[in-house]
C-alpha cells in the first residue's frame, strides 16, 4: 500500500491542495485541529445554527461548501478536531484527536497550519473588553457575535479594514478605526498601483466606504497607547505613532469605549516546519520567521512542503494557489501555465501589500509595568532587568525568566519580547526549540497513541548494594 | 563570530587559587564555598551556566528515591537546602511537604517493604501506608496502587529559580564567571593552565565539576572517569487546581510526579531520549514519552484530560556503580572532580560543598571515600 501524502491543516490552503491531489487519484489525510473544516477564512457558523441567509457573513458559503466537497471524495481521510503533536520520524506524523490517536508515515506532508496574530502589549490591555481582531471575526463568522456597546478597532493591515468593516456589516456600532500606517504610504502604494490586483484595491476602498458610511471615525498614522477601565474597559488611548514605533504619549486623546478590537498584524505558525526540520528565515516585510521554501513550494527539507499563511502572510486567493502548486510539485506533474502566471502574479501583490502596511519601525506600546508574557504574568519591566538579556539570547531570557514557559508556550510574547528587549529576530541559534507536543494536548490523547514503539522501562537503580 | 557579545570580552590576566569547569550545581556551591574561605575562584562553563541538568531536571528533592548509601547525604543536603532561600536572599520554590513512593503490583510492593526497612535503619522518616491509608491521605492515587511508603521528607525545589538566584549569590561573592568558554586543553603538573577557547586561565587548582562531561575533561589529564549518559525525559502541564500535595515515586524508580506551585504538573522517572554528548541534540523519544505518559496516568487518574504543555530531555551523567565521583583525580595532587550523583539535584550542594571543603582546607566535614575518582581506574575498559 503505497504511503498517503498528509496534509496538516483544512483551510483554504490545505483543502485546495487536497482537492488537486485526490482527484488525481492520490491517497490524502487531511488532519485538522478544528471541529470544522475551512480554517479561519472560511470559518462557518455551525449547521445546527437557524439563520436567515444574510448575505455579508455567509458572503463566501458557496465556495467553502464547494471546496469542502474534496472531505467526501474517495481518497480523502478527514481527521477533525485531531492536533499534529510531533515528528517522531522521516516524514512521519503523531496525531491525536477524540478518535484515534497514533502515526502515519506519509509519502509527503503538506503544512497549511496558517497564521497566528501578532500581539501588542500595551497599558491595560488584559482588560475584559480587548479582543483581537482574528478572534472578533471568528465570533462573528462562527457564531454571528459581536461586541456590544461602543467599539474601537485599532491595529496595523488589512485585518483592520476587515475587522471593522465586518463588524459594521453585522450590526456593531463602530466609533473608532486607527491605522497605525500612516495614508501618505498607503496612499503612494495604492498610487503607484501596488494594489491594482483585482479586486483588492476595490475591496480595501469599499471597506473603507463603508466605515465612512457608518460615521466612525478613520485614523491613520495613530496607534493605541493604553486602556482604562476599573473592571472592564471603559476608554482606549490613542496617540499617533511616533518615529521610534511607540506612541506619541503627549499627544494622546481618550475614546470613551465598551469594546477594543486590536490586529497588528499577522504572524507565520513556524513552530511545525521547526519541529520537522525545516530551515527558516527572517522576513523583513513581516518583521518575522517564515520557513525556507523553493520554487516548488517544497521546504529544507525533502518531501515536505509549507502553503498558505503558514509559510508567507498572502491571504485566502494565494492560499488556494499554493495549495495547487504544491500538490503538482508533490505529484511531479505540470501545472497548468494560468495557475502558475496567476500565482506569480499575486504573490506580487502579496508582497507589496505586506510592504505598504510594513513600518518603518517594530511598534511598541508597553510601559516597564505591562505583563508581556500573560502565562507568567512578567512585566516589561521584569523582563528589561533579566540577567539572561546580556547573552542577546531569548532562549536565555526564557530559561532565567520563564517568558513563553506558560500554556501558550511563547506564542503570544516571544515575538514581541524580542523586540521589546531589543533582541535579534534574525538569529535562530538564540530562539529556543519547538518541542511536542506542538499543541497543549490532554495526557489522556497522548497516552492513547496506538502506533508507540514497544515501552523500554528505565534501568532501575540497584537499591540494595 | 558569536552572538555573544559577553563572550567575545577578553579574559581576565590574572591567575586563580582554583578554575572551576562547569557551572551547574556542583560548581556553584563548590565556587560558592572557596569564596567564602577566602580563596579567588573562576568558573568556566562551555555554554551558559547553569543550563544542562542542573536548569532541566524536574526539580525533585526526593530522599526515598535514592541508593542506601547515598541517603545520610540525602539528608545532609537537605540541611543545605532548608536554608538556601534565606542565604540566596530569593524564593527558590523550594517545599518540603513529603511523597509517596508507591507499588502497582505485588511484586513491587514486596520490594518497597524491603527497601523502607533498609531506610529506617539508616535513620529516614519512612512509614508504610495500607491502601486504606492512602485513599484517605492521597484519593487522587489510584486505587490500582496496591502499596505505598510516604515520607515526609522528601520534597522540592524549583530548578530554574534556584539557578539565577544561586549565580548571583556565587558572583556577590566575587567569583568570576565565564560562560560559553568551552576548555579545549587542561595543562597539568606543577603549572596548571585551563587552555580554552578565549585563551589560558591560570590556576593553583583545578575543579572538574562538568556533569556528564567530566569524563573529557578528566581524559585530557590522562585519567579514565568512566560515566554513561542517561538522556532523561520530562514533561510538563498546563496549570491545573492544586491537588497533589506530594511527590510521587516509584517502587522501581520508573516515575517521578509532582504539581508545583504555579498548578502545573511534571511528569518525569527517567525514561530516556535520544541524543549523544557528541551530537549535542536532546530528543524526545515518542515512544518513550508515551509510555511514560501512560504509566502517569495509570498511577493518577486525574490526569487524563489535563493537557501537556512541553516535552524536553536533558543529559545525565551516570558512574558504573551510581555513586558521584568526589576527590582527587588519581595520579594528580590539584586536579579534582566531583560530578554525577544519581539524583545530582538533590546532592549538589553538598557534593559541591564538600569538594570546596576538601580543596580549601584539605579535608571534608563527611566521609567522602566511597566516593572516590580513582575507584574504577584499574577495571579495564
Amino acid at each position: 500500500m503505497s504511503r498517503p501524502v498528509v496534509i496538516i491543516g483544512a483551510g483554504p490552503a490545505g483543502l485546495s491542495c487536497a482537492w488537486e491531489l485526490a482527484s488525481a487519484g492520490r491517497e490524502v489525510v487531511l488532519i485538522d485541529d478544528n471541529g470544522m473544516a475551512g480554517g479561519q477564512y472560511f470559518r462557518q457558523l455551525p449547521e445546527t445554527y437557524q439563520v436567515s441567509r444574510d448575505a455579508r457573513l455567509l458572503r463566501d458559503k458557496a465556495r467553502f461548501d464547494e471546496l469542502a466537497k474534496v472531505l467526501t471524495l474517495p481518497g480523502v481521510r478527514y481527521l477533525s478536531s485531531t492536533v499534529v503533536w510531533g515528528a517522531p520520524g522521516n516524514k512521519t506524523v503523531a496525531y491525536a484527536g477524540p478518535t484515534s490517536s497514533g502515526r502515519i508515515e506519509a509519502s509527503a506532508i503538506v503544512i497549511a497550519t496558517g497564521a497566528q496574530e501578532k500581539s501588542l502589549p500595551f497599558p491595560g490591555w488584559t482588560l475584559p473588553g480587548i479582543i483581537s481582531a482574528g478572534g472578533c471575526l471568528n465570533l462573528a463568522k462562527a457564531h454571528g457575535m459581536v461586541p456590544t456597546g461602543r467599539v474601537v478597532v485599532a491595529g496595523n493591515g488589512p485585518l483592520v479594514l476587515v475587522a471593522a468593516a465586518t463588524l459594521i456589516a453585522a450590526g456593531a456600532e463602530v466609533v473608532g478605526v486607527v491605522e497605525a500606517q500612516s495614508d501618505i504610504r498607503l496612499a503612494s502604494a495604492a498610487v503607484s498601483g501596488l494594489f491594482a490586483a483585482p479586486g483588492v484595491l476595490r475591496t480595501g476602498i469599499g471597506y473603507r466606504a463603508r466605515i465612512m458610511a457608518a460615521r466612525a471615525g478613520f485614523r491613520t498614522g495613530w496607534m493605541v497607547a493604553g486602556a482604562r477601565g476599573k473592571d472592564r474597559l471603559t476608554a482606549v488611548g490613542i496617540a499617533p505613532v511616533g518615529a521610534d514605533g511607540r506612541p506619541r504619549r503627549d499627544k494622546q486623546q481618550w475614546i470613551e469605549a465598551d469594546a477594543l478590537v486590536v490586529g497588528y498584524g499577522l504572524l507565520p505558525g513556524t513552530e511545525t516546519a521547526r519541529l520537522f526540520g525545516c530551515r527558516t528565515e527572517h522576513n523583513p516585510a513581516l518583521n518575522g520567521l517564515v520557513p525556507w521554501r523553493d520554487d516548488t513550494l517544497r521546504t529544507s527539507e525533502e518531501g515536505i512542503y509549507a502553503i498558505g499563511d503558514g509559510a508567507g502572510i498572502g491571504g485566502v486567493e494565494v492560499a488556494l494557489l499554493e495549495g495547487r502548486i504544491a500538490a503538482h510539485s508533490i505529484m511531479g506533474t505540470r501545472a497548468p501555465a494560468s495557475l502558475a502566471s496567476r500565482y506569480r502574479r499575486l504573490d506580487g501583490y502579496r508582497r507589496k501589500l505586506n510592504l505598504a502596511y510594513r513600518m518603518p519601525q517594530p511598534l511598541l506600546a508597553a510601559t516597564d509595568d505591562t505583563i508581556i508574557c500573560r502565562c507568567e504574568e512578567l512585566t516589561l519591566g521584569r523582563l528589561l532587568a533579566d540577567p539572561g538579556r546580556g547573552r542577546n539570547s531569548l532562549n536565555a531570557v526564557k530559561t532565567s525568566s520563564r517568558l513563553g514557559m506558560g500554556r501558550c508556550q511563547g506564542r503570544n510574547c516571544l515575538h514581541v519580547a524580542s523586540s521589546l528587549l531589543g533582541l535579534a529576530t534574525d538569529d535562530l541559534t538564540t530562539h529556543p526549540r519547538a518541542r511536542p507536543p506542538l499543541k497543549p494536548l490532554a495526557v489522556g490523547l497522548l497516552a492513547a497513541d496506538k502506533d508507540a514503539g514497544s515501552a523500554m522501562e528505565p534501568d532501575e537503580i540497584t537499591l540494595s548494594e | 563570530m558569536s552572538a555573544y557579545p559577553d563572550s567575545e570580552r577578553r579574559l581576565p590576566s590574572r591567575a586563580y587559587d582554583v578554575a572551576v569547569i562547569g557551572g551547574g550545581i556542583f560548581g556553584l556551591f563548590c565556587a560558592l564555598t572557596l569564596a567564602d574561605a577566602g580563596k579567588s575562584v573562576v568558573v568556566i562553563d562551555r555554554g551558559p551556566v547553569w543550563s544542562e541538568a542542573s536548569a532541566v531536571n524536574a526539580g525533585s528533592l526526593g530522599v526515598q528515591n535514592k541508593l542506601p548509601a547515598l541517603v545520610p547525604y540525602t539528608l545532609w543536603s537537605w540541611e543545605i537546602w532548608e536554608t538556601l532561600a534565606e542565604r540566596l536572599g530569593a524564593d527558590i520554590g523550594l517545599r518540603r511537604d513529603g511523597g509517596y513512593k508507591i507499588a502497582m503490583t505485588e511484586a513491587e510492593a514486596e520490594r518497597l517493604d524491603a527497601v523502607s526497612m533498609q531506610q529506617k535503619a539508616l535513620g529516614l522518616d519512612v512509614r508504610r501506608l495500607t491502601q486504606a491509608d492512602l485513599r484517605r491521605t492521597a484519593p487522587w492515587i489510584s486505587s490500582d496502587c496496591v502499596a505505598a511508603t510516604y515520607s515526609p521528607q522528601d520534597g522540592y525545589a524549583n530548578p530554574t529559580l534556584v539557578g539565577p538566584a544561586l549565580r548571583r549569590a556565587v558572583e556577590r561573592s566575587g567569583v568570576e564567571i565565564l560562560d560559553d568558554t568551552a576548555v579545549e586543553e587542561i595543562r597539568s603538573g606543577d603549572r596548571l593552565g585551563v587552555v580554552t577557547r578565549r585563551g589560558e586561565i591560570q590556576a593553583s587548582k583545578i575543579a572538574i565539576t562538568s556533569g556528564a562531561w567530566s569524563g573529557r575533561l578528566a581524559a585530557m589529564v590522562g585519567v579514565r572517569l568512566p560515566i554513561s549518559l542517561d538522556v532523561n525525559m520530562v514533561s510538563v502541564t498546563e496549570s491545573a487546581r492544586p491537588t497533589i500535595e506530594n511527590i510521587v515515586t516509584h517502587a522501581r524508580g520508573i516515575l517521578t510526579l509532582k504539581q508545583v506551585a504555579n498548578g502545573s504538573c511534571l511528569i518525569g522517572g527517567g525514561w530516556q531520549g535520544i541524543g549523544t554528548l557528541e551530537n549535542q541534540r536532546k530528543e524526545v523519544s515518542y515512544d518513550q514519552l508515551v509510555h511514560n505518559l501512560r504509566l502517569a496516568l495509570r498511577v493518577i487518574p486525574g490526569l487524563e484530560r489535563l493537557n501537556v504543555v512541553r516535552s524536553w530531555a536533558g543529559y545525565e551523567g551516570v558512574t558504573p556503580d551510581s555513586l558521584p565521583y568526589l576527590g582527587l583525580l588519581p595520579g594528580h595532587r590539584n586536579i579534582y572532580c566531583a560530578a554525577c550523583a544519581r539524583g545530582g539535584f538533590t546532592l549538589g550542594p553538598l557534593m559541591g560543598q564538600l569538594l570546596g571543603e576538601l580543596i580549601s582546607h584539605g579535608e571534608t566535614s563527611k566521609p567522602i571515600d566511597i566516593f572516590n575518582p580513582g575507584r574504577f581506574a584499574h577495571v579495564a575498559a
